[in-house]
């Protein structure tokens, strides 16, 4: 139990960065931010698994089982997993954050109009 | 897990599947296991844009076959699950055909077959050089993945594998306003999918299990005090950013008007069903483990003001739209309103009307993106201004888009009409009055909608000046906009799906047992029999 206090303590600031960014009007700095997302993430189902202190992970002779608590292995399968999606996603958004900022000269988010314009005409009223 | 290990399972003998699957079930994994493979086989012609086109004909005939196969067996014999690496349910990841997601693979393969034959005429050979079928499939077999796996960590990775699909096919054709729509659909849909793992994490911080049965089990068994509550609630959040739900919709009328027609398409008839389907999963669990009455809120209430909201912002902004593709967006927002509002009756009725709901707007949507595609290649760009003439220039055409109309918008003789009618007896059964009302008001204000396009678009004369003040600017961004041949090859690829969706809508509208049927039985495999019991038939 104690071991996991100091990871929590972590993960909310990773969380409390991470939506900071978020909220920014900047492109670049959502896209930091949803990579101190990721990561938060995966700290938070790696701690969920809950953690135990070195217990290499060997079965003695003649048993079928570890005769102690050995760590967890799901959780790092599931956040090795979550690392590599989060990474190819991180390329894929860096990639077109820098495209369409070359597109359509900016990265403010307020100022990119182009598929909802700001003055919609209204549709025809009279037939 | 490792506590499990330890006490549950004493020879590792027992951990693993010691007979092989039968061939005949290995069916279980075709719908994911063709797409993939098409999708490399096409990776693999890239050059070769005919030659994609084909291949993508083939396996889509494939996927559609395998999962007619599938469907059938369900039918006959009853669920069936294969588990992956030999591992036994509680380690092993298992795919399970039942007869719910066997219903939705078997309309998907279908669809998909009628929108690879719309793309032959909609994708230039450019678009097929980046990719566009290979993409598609893999979009197919995230969807595919999500609707038959039964393990909550794989139905994410799924829903990554579409999500990452639908990225590459946004933004093929690399246009300004793609580039826009694209970069609000990606970081919106990113958030969603991290607000599932993070639920995912602390769901499984507390009970231990990824398996869907698992955790239906673990979760009667955790004490009172474990916030499931909490985690829920995140759940509905991630899948409601997912199914367009109303306060966090906004990703959808920016992005989905940007791309080709036939992504818009599938897009429509997909993306937004497969935020449904998991809500539907993952409710279903949760329901009757979980209490809000501390906050003096019911979840059924909270459920159906989400319903209502979604509903009615949704035909309410399709009403103030002037550009054809952005009101047929606002349309499937609305009818995400329905399918959540069937969700928060949660009986065995409504929850047929939404599997029925789910399965007409999966062959409405697409049919009408096409239909309307033709009338704005016709005009040169989407805007209600510019268009019209389409009856004298299409009959045929027309026609088929009056039906679709009618059925989308729930006129009687028509498929909607009966999602619509299940889900409007089930409110009204339930005692959901001020629901059943907006189901109703809802529909009329969808029915003015979609006439007042028709008869823009289709019934009266083309306008000849655009008045100055109103009009959109000419839309360039459609750069396969070359005035379509509703005759010979052109017309086979245009019409023949159009007419193939059509025909689908109209023979269950007349013959709706079947669909029904299977329905009712796939609402009831969903709920599963304990779970009927607990809910004590009513509420979620």
């Amino acid at each position: 139990m104690q071991i996991e206090v100091g990871l929590v303590v972590l993960i909310a600031l990773f969380f409390s960065g991470a939506f900071y960014l978020l909220l920014a009007p900047q492109l670049i700095r959502i896209i930091l931010g949803v990579t101190i997302l990721g990561n938060a993430v995966n700290l938070l189902i790696f701690t969920a698994g809950r953690l135990t202190r070195e217990v290499p992970p060997i079965i003695p002779e003649g048993f079928t089982l570890p005769q102690e608590a050995t760590a967890n292995p799901l959780p790092q399968a599931l956040v090795l997993t979550a690392i590599v999606i989060s990474f190819s996603f991180f390329v894929f958004l860096f990639v077109l954050v820098m495209r369409s900022y070359q597109e359509l000269g900016t990265d403010e988010s307020g100022e990119m109009r182009i598929s909802e314009p700001e003055s919609v005409p209204l549709p025809p009223l009279d037939y | 897990m490792a506590l499990a290990l330890n006490s549950n399972i004493l020879s590792l003998g027992e951990a693993f599947v010691t007979t092989p699957v039968p061939w005949g079930d290995q069916l279980v994994i075709a719908p994911v296991v063709l797409m993939l493979l098409g999708a490399c086989v096409g990776m693999l012609f890239q050059a070769y844009p005919r030659v994609q086109g084909l291949n993508a004909l083939v396996f889509t005939i494939l996927l559609l076959f395998s999962t007619l196969l599938l469907f059938a067996r369900v039918a006959e014999h009853g669920p069936i699950a294969m588990t992956m690496g030999r591992w036994l349910p509680p380690f092993g990841i298992t795919f399970l055909a039942n007869p719910f997601n066997t219903l939705l693979t078997s309309v998907t393969a279908f669809l998909a077959l009628c929108l690879v034959i719309y793309g032959w005429a909609d994708s230039d050979f450019q678009l097929r050089r980046y990719g566009f079928y290979p993409l598609f499939m893999i979009l197919l077999a995230g969807v595919n993945g999500t609707f038959l796996t039964d393990d909550l960590f794989n139905l994410y990775v799924w829903f990554e594998v579409l999500l990452i699909a639908s990225f590459g096919l946004l933004i093929l054709g690399n246009s300004k306003i793609q580039l826009d729509g694209a970069v609000k659909y990606a970081f919106l849909n990113f958030l969603a999918t991290t607000l599932f793992l993070i639920s995912i994490g602390y769901l499984y911080g507390l009970v231990g299990a990824l398996n869907f049965q698992d955790i239906g089990q673990a979760l009667k068994e955790v004490p009172h005090s474990a916030p499931i509550e909490t985690i829920f609630v995140l759940f509905v959040l991630a899948f409601a950013i997912k199914a367009a739900a109303f306060p966090v919709n906004f990703w959808l009328p920016a992005s989905y008007h940007t791309p080709r027609i036939v992504v818009t398409a599938l897009f429509a008839a997909l993306v937004t069903k497969v935020g449904i389907y998991a809500l539907l999963r993952i409710s279903v669990l949760f329901m009757g483990q979980i209490d809000f009455s501390p906050t003096g809120f019911s979840l059924d209430s909270a459920l159906g003001v989400l319903a209502i909201a979604t509903m009615f912002s949704g035909v309410l902004g399709a009403l103030a739209q002037s550009d054809l593709r952005r009101l047929f967006c606002y349309l499937i927002i609305s009818g995400i309103g329905f399918m959540l509002a069937g969700l928060a009756i949660g009986n065995l009725q409504a929850l047929t009307g939404v599997i029925v709901y789910m399965v007409t707007s999966m062959g409405t949507l697409p049919a009408i993106y096409i239909a309307g595609a033709v009338a704005g290649r016709c005009s040169g760009g989407f805007d209600l201004h510019r268009l019209g003439g389409m009856y004298g220039r299409a009959p045929f055409l027309s026609g088929l888009f009056f039906i679709l109309a009618l059925t989308l918008s729930g006129f009687p003789p028509f498929l909607g009409f009966w999602s619509k009618f299940l889900l409007l007896k089930a409110a009204l059964e339930a005692h959901f009055p001020v629901l059943a009302a907006s189901l109703l008001v809802s529909s009329f204000l969808t029915i003015l909608a979609v006439m007042r396009v028709w008869s823009y678009v289709f019934w009266r004369a083309a306008p000849t000046a655009v008045e100055g003040d109103g009009a959109l600017p000419f839309d360039d961004s459609y750069s396969c906009s070359a005035t379509p041949r509703l005759s010979g090859w052109e017309g086979v690829c245009i019409l023949g799906p159009l007419l193939a969706l059509s025909i689908f809508l109209i023979a269950f509208s007349f013959f709706p047992n079947f669909l029904l049927e299977s329905a009712s039985k796939a609402a009831l495999e969903l709920l599963s029999p304990e779970a009927v019991l607990q809910m004590g038939g009513i509420s979620l």
